[in-house]
C-alpha cells in the first residue's frame, strides 16, 4: 500500500515538473540553436525541411515572418525592456483599459484570459461594456487577487497589467517557472496613451489599426488638449478634487501622481493641492482657505453602473453635490457661491470613458470656451461603435456626471 | 497602655499614609483634567485657517456671552463647526475606549484584554462591511453602516457571554470566547471584502481606519450620553472589580455576585465601545494602554483607576489627533498612527522605569 502511495506521489511530482518544464520552453518555430532568433541559415534549413516535406507551407510562412520581423522590442510604461521573439497569439489582460486597447487594435481573438471586471462585466458594475469577454478565463483582479493558477493554465505569451499592481515580487514569485512575458502599461495616463497604442500596435503587428485609432483620438480630443496646454497658468481655474471612496470619510484629495489629478490637469484645471503626492486626507480648513473656484467630487456609487441608468436618474449624484454645498466651512468659497460643484463617477475613470467622458466633461466645466463644441456622449459613442464594437448606447442612456450642462 | 498608644499611633500613621496616597491620586486626577483643558485650549487654536489665538477664544466665549464679543462668520464656522466637536470627540472617544479597556482588564484579570483583543472591534468592522458590501443591515438610511457596527458589537458581546456561560463564566472562558469571536468576525469581514468590488473593499478599509474626521456635535452628544449613562454604575462597582482581582473565591466570600458583575460590566463596556467605534472606526491601542499607563502611576485601585484611565485615554487621543492634524498640515494623518507613535514610547518609558511588577 505504502509503495502504491509512493508511486502515485512520484508520478504527481513528475507530471507537475514535466508541465513546468513545458511552460519554460519558449519555442520559436525554426529556431535550431535556441537563441530565439531565426537567422538566414535557419530560414534556409526551414526551406529545406519544407522541400523535404517535413513542415507545411503555413509553418514556413510563419518562420519567414519571424525571420523578417522579429524580435520586436519596446520599453513598457514601467521602463522595462520587453522583447517578443515570435507573433503573439495568446494574451492575458488584467485591466479594462488594456482590454479596450486590444479591442481597438482588433486583437480580441488573441485574448485567452481577462480580469474579473471584463469576464463578469455585468456583476462587477461595468454593464454590457465588456460582455463580449464573458467566455474568457477569469484571472481575478490585478489590485486585490490574481488567480495565478488560472493565469498559468491559459499559457499566455503575454500578460498585460497596471504599472504597480500586481506587485513585482508577486509576479516574480508566481510566474518564476514560466516564460510568460509581462508588460506594464500606464494606459490611464493621457500623456502616454497614444504612445502606448503605437507600441502595442507594433508588438501585436497591428500598426495600421494603431494609426487609425490615434488619428481618431487626435481629431476627437487632441485638438482640445493642445489648446489647453497652450493656456497660461492664470487661465486655469483653481480646483478642489475630492475623491470619495466612502466609509463616511471626506476631504480626501488627489495630488500629483494620482490619475484623477492627471485628468484634471489635462482638462485645463489647477489643482489646489498639487503640492501633495497621491491620495491624502486634508484639513477642511485648508480647502476653505485655498478658496477653490470649482469643486469636483468623485464617487463610486453602489448602484453603478451608471451606463445602464436612465438619463433622468440623477438623484444620487444630486444629493452628493448638495452635501458638498451644505458644508458650512465651504459655503463662502467661489465654487459654492457660483454653484460650480460637479460630480464624476466611476464610468468616467475607466477604459476609454476616462478620456472621452471624464476628461471631456472636466474640460467642459473647467475650460468651457475651448470645449464648447465637444460632446462627451457623442465622442464616447463613436469610440464605442467604431473601435470597441459594443452595443452600448451612451447617447440615450447612462448617468455619468452631474450636472451634465 | 503603651501598646494601646502605639496601636493608636500606628492607626493614625496608616490613616495619614492612606490619606497621602489618596491625595496623590486626587492630584493625578486634577492634573489630568487640567492637562486636557490646556491641550484642548491649544488644539482649538491649531488648524489651516488663519484665525488668531485671540479670535479663537473670542469665538468660543461669544457663544456663552452673546453680544459681548465680535466674531466673524468664518471663525465661528471653523471653530464651532470644525474644531471643537472634533476635539471633544477625541476626548470622549478616548475616555470611552480607556474605560472599556480598564474595566475589561479588571473583570477578566488579564492585562491583554481590550475591546480589540476580544473581538468587539472586529464585530463592528464586520457590521460595517456587511452594510457596505451587501447593503444589508438592521437600520436603514444614513445610519445603516453605523447602526450595523453598533448592533454587531452587541451581538459579539452576547456571543462571548453565551459561549462563556455554557462553560461557566470565568476570565479564561470569556477571553477564549472573545478571541474565537474576533477570528470569526475578522474572517467574515475578509470574506465580504473578497467577494466585494475593489471600491467596496476600499470603503470597508476606509470605514475601519480610525479617524476623527467624521465627527459632529450629534456624535459627541451621543457618545457622551452613553458614557454618562454607563460610567456611574461601573464606578459604583469598582470595589467589586477590586475584589475580583483577588480571585473569584475571595470576591464571593466578600459578598460579590461574581458572574453578575462580570456580565453587566461586560455589556456596559460593550455599549461604550460600540458607541465610540461606530463613529470613529477602529482606534486601537488607547483601550489597551491607557489603563496600563494609569496603573503604573497610581496603582490598581479601580475607584481611582477607572476615572484616571478615562482621563489618560482622553488626553492621549486628543494629543494624538492634534499632532495628526498639524504635523504635516494640511495633510491629516490617520489618528491610529499617532496614538501608537505617542503612546508607545511613553508606555515603554514607564515600563522600563518601574522596578516592581505593576500588574
Amino acid at each position: 500500500m505504502k509503495m502504491i502511495c509512493g508511486l502515485a506521489l512520484f508520478f504527481c511530482v513528475f507530471i507537475h515538473l514535466g508541465m513546468a518544464a513545458a511552460y519554460q520552453d519558449v519555442t520559436v518555430p525554426g529556431d535550431t540553436n535556441s537563441d530565439r532568433i531565426i537567422s538566414a541559415e535557419e530560414l534556409k534549413a526551414a526551406e529545406k525541411d519544407f522541400g523535404d516535406g517535413k513542415i507545411s507551407s503555413a509553418e514556413l510562412e510563419k518562420i519567414k515572418l519571424i525571420h523578417e520581423s522579429y524580435p520586436r522590442t519596446i520599453n513598457d510604461s514601467g521602463g522595462s525592456r520587453i522583447t517578443i521573439y515570435k507573433p503573439i497569439e495568446r494574451v492575458a489582460v488584467l485591466t479594462t483599459e488594456d482590454y479596450e486597447i486590444l479591442r481597438t487594435l482588433n486583437c480580441t481573438d488573441r485574448i485567452v484570459a481577462a480580469g474579473k471586471y471584463v469576464v463578469q462585466s455585468q456583476e462587477q458594475g461595468c454593464g454590457d461594456l465588456y460582455s463580449d469577454g464573458s467566455d474568457l478565463v477569469n484571472i481575478g483582479s490585478p489590485t486585490s487577487s490574481v488567480d495565478w493558477e488560472a493565469l498559468i493554465k491559459t499559457n499566455p505569451d503575454l500578460v498585460i497589467t497596471y504599472m504597480s499592481s500586481p506587485k513585482q515580487e508577486d509576479l516574480d514569485q508566481n510566474l518564476k517557472d514560466t516564460n510568460i512575458t509581462v508588460i506594464r502599461l500606464d494606459s490611464g495616463n493621457i500623456s502616454q496613451y497614444m504612445d502606448i497604442i503605437n507600441k502595442m500596435g507594433y508588438l501585436l503587428d497591428r500598426t495600421e489599426e494603431a494609426q487609425k485609432y490615434n488619428q481618431f483620438f487626435e481629431e476627437k480630443l487632441g485638438k482640445y488638449l493642445d489648446s489647453v496646454s497652450a493656456l497660461p497658468a492664470s487661465k486655469k481655474p483653481r480646483v478642489y478634487l475630492e475623491a470619495d471612496f466612502g466609509g463616511g470619510q471626506t476631504y480626501y484629495t488627489c495630488g500629483t501622481g494620482h490619475a484623477h489629478n492627471a485628468l484634471l490637469v489635462a482638462a485645463g484645471g489647477s489643482n489646489i493641492f498639487s503640492d501633495l503626492q497621491g491620495f491624502k486626507q486634508v484639513d477642511p480648513e485648508s480647502v476653505a482657505m485655498k478658496n477653490p473656484e470649482i469643486i469636483v467630487r468623485y464617487k463610486y456609487l453602489k448602484d453603478s453602473p451608471g451606463i445602464d441608468k436612465d438619463l433622468s436618474d440623477t438623484s444620487a449624484l444630486e444629493s452628493l453635490v448638495d452635501e458638498i454645498a451644505s458644508r458650512n466651512e465651504l459655503n463662502q468659497t467661489i465654487a459654492i457661491k457660483n454653484n460650480k460643484v460637479y460630480m464624476i463617477t466611476w464610468d468616467c475613470t475607466k477604459g476609454g470613458g476616462r478620456f472621452y467622458l471624464g476628461m471631456g466633461y472636466l474640460g467642459k466645466w473647467l475650460q468651457p470656451e475651448i470645449f464648447k463644441d465637444y460632446s462627451p456622449r457623442e465622442a464616447y459613442q463613436e469610440y464605442l461603435d467604431s473601435f470597441q464594437k459594443t452595443k452600448v448606447d451612451v447617447i440615450n442612456k447612462g448617468v455619468f456626471v452631474y450636472p451634465e450642462e | 497602655m503603651s501598646s494601646a498608644y502605639s496601636k493608636e499611633k500606628t492607626d493614625s500613621n496608616l490613616r495619614a499614609e492612606y490619606q497621602k496616597f489618596v491625595g496623590r491620586k486626587m492630584l493625578f486626577l486634577v492634573a489630568l483634567v487640567f492637562g486636557i483643558i490646556m491641550l484642548a485650549g491649544y488644539a482649538a487654536t491649531q488648524g489651516s485657517a488663519d484665525i488668531s489665538v485671540i479670535d479663537v477664544y473670542k469665538t468660543i466665549i461669544a457663544r456663552f456671552l452673546p453680544g459681548h464679543f465680535e466674531t466673524t462668520w468664518f471663525s465661528d464656522t471653523i471653530v464651532w463647526g470644525l474644531r471643537l466637536h472634533r476635539i471633544l470627540l477625541a476626548i470622549v472617544g478616548g475616555i470611552g475606549l480607556a474605560i472599556a479597556g480598564a474595566v475589561m482588564q479588571g473583570i477578566l484579570k488579564n492585562p491583554l484584554a481590550s475591546p480589540f483583543t476580544l473581538g468587539i472591534a472586529s464585530a463592528a468592522g464586520f457590521g460595517a462591511a456587511l452594510a457596505i458590501v451587501l447593503g444589508a443591515g438592521f437600520v436603514g438610511g444614513e445610519y445603516l453602516i453605523v447602526g450595523n457596527a453598533f448592533i454587531f458589537t452587541l451581538i459579539a458581546t452576547l456571543s462571548i457571554y453565551g459561549l462563556a456561560k455554557y462553560k461557566g463564566i470565568t476570565p479564561e472562558t470569556m477571553i477564549l470566547a472573545g478571541i474565537a469571536i474576533m477570528y470569526l468576525f475578522s474572517a467574515m469581514t475578509s470574506f465580504l471584502q473578497y467577494i466585494g468590488h475593489a471600491e467596496q473593499v476600499q470603503e470597508v478599509v476606509f470605514w475601519m481606519m480610525g479617524s476623527l474626521g467624521r465627527s459632529s456635535w450629534d456624535k459627541v452628544w451621543m457618545v457622551s450620553a452613553v458614557i454618562v449613562a454607563c460610567f456611574p454604575y461601573l464606578l459604583l462597582k469598582s470595589w467589586d472589580i477590586n475584589a475580583l482581582g483577588a480571585g473569584d473565591e475571595t470576591a464571593k466570600s466578600l459578598g460579590v455576585d461574581v458572574e453578575k458583575t462580570r456580565v453587566i460590566c461586560m455589556v456596559l463596556v460593550a455599549l461604550i465601545t460600540a458607541s465610540v467605534i461606530c463613529f470613529t472606526g477602529t482606534i486601537g491601542f488607547i483601550g489597551l494602554v491607557a489603563p496600563h499607563i494609569t496603573r503604573m502611576v497610581i496603582g490598581g485601585d479601580h475607584r481611582f483607576l477607572l476615572p484616571a484611565s478615562a482621563l489618560v485615554g482622553g488626553l492621549l487621543l486628543l494629543a494624538a489627533d492634534t499632532v495628526a492634524r498639524t504635523i504635516m498640515a494640511p495633510v491629516i494623518l490617520p489618528v491610529g498612527i499617532m496614538t501608537s507613535f505617542l503612546g508607545v514610547p511613553f508606555f515603554v518609558y514607564l515600563f522600563m522605569r518601574r522596578k516592581k511588577q505593576f500588574w
